[in-house]
């Protein structure tokens, strides 16, 4: 059973001026729980930055047409660091997307998009989806 | 001859060369803009040949980031012209590992070296 160092959640609104803010205050939890953090720290930024621009191009873009303002809108955040891995998750308002059906592992040559979710795939260990796939869950061992 | 475009982007042509300077993050924010922006100035000036992109001044690529460079690649490749990047920082450089982009693109530590192989 693993020692719950750190525990912390945020809430940042749909706009891209919020991630790295919110990302010096993880990395700041990062750096007083581990020691020789910086490998990890590399790939968690990494993964936390495209986890964060989905949340923003695809979950609140397409939360935003039934909602009555995109201001109104937050994606919610967790950290969890143990003793021997990190989970960071993100959630955002939109409906999801079929993850079940998604090749994570194939990175493709020359598409100008749909990089993210298999970069997340990786750098982190493992990643997980809620059903609907407006959650996702990306652990990494420390 | 110097080309001011905006803040965040800026384009010097020396001859056949020419080397695309961004300022600031390269992310999925602002790829569709920068992206456009570089092949409109750039249209313009068939007798570049070599295209250099700086990212001295990026501190971060995000996978968007990489779709740019992936379009200018493409743009390059579409008027039998090259492609090649100077000066990324270390985090950069991990994207670019992870992305396989270093097996289609050339990657340099300064924007000297780049000039002279480009």
């Amino acid at each position: 059973m693993q020692n719950s160092k750190v525990k912390k959640d945020f809430k940042i609104e749909c706009r891209a001026d919020e991630i790295s803010p919110l990302l010096e205050k993880v990395f700041s939890e990062l750096e007083k729980s581990v020691e020789n953090s910086s490998e990890i720290m590399f790939k968690l930024e990494l993964g936390a930055r495209e986890m964060l621009a989905n949340a923003i191009e695809h979950g609140c873009a397409l939360a935003a047409k039934n909602a009555e303002n995109l201001e109104s809108l937050r994606i919610r955040i967790g950290l969890f660091i143990g003793a021997e891995e990190l989970i960071f998750k993100v959630e955002d308002p939109g409906p999801g997307f079929d993850w079940e059906n998604y090749d994570l592992d194939k990175m493709p040559k020359f598409a100008e998009k749909g990089r993210g979710l298999k970069m997340i795939n990786q750098v982190s260990d493992q990643i997980k989806f809620n059903q609907a796939g407006n959650k996702i869950t990306a652990c990494f061992k420390i | 001859m110097f080309d001011l475009l905006e803040e965040s982007l800026k384009l010097l042509i020396e001859n056949n060369k020419a080397v695309l300077k961004f300022d600031g993050e390269v992310i999925f924010d602002n790829s569709n803009q920068l992206k456009e922006e570089s092949k409109m100035r750039l249209g313009g000036k068939k007798e570049v040949d070599k295209l250099i992109i700086d990212l001295s001044r990026v501190p971060y690529l995000d996978s968007s980031g990489v779709g740019v460079v992936l379009s200018l690649f493409k743009f390059m490749r579409n008027r039998n012209g090259s492609l090649s990047i100077a000066e990324p920082n270390e985090k950069i450089k991990r994207v670019f590992d992870v992305t396989k982009m270093t097996e289609i693109i050339p990657v340099y530590a300064t924007l000297e070296e780049a000039m002279q192989e480009a």
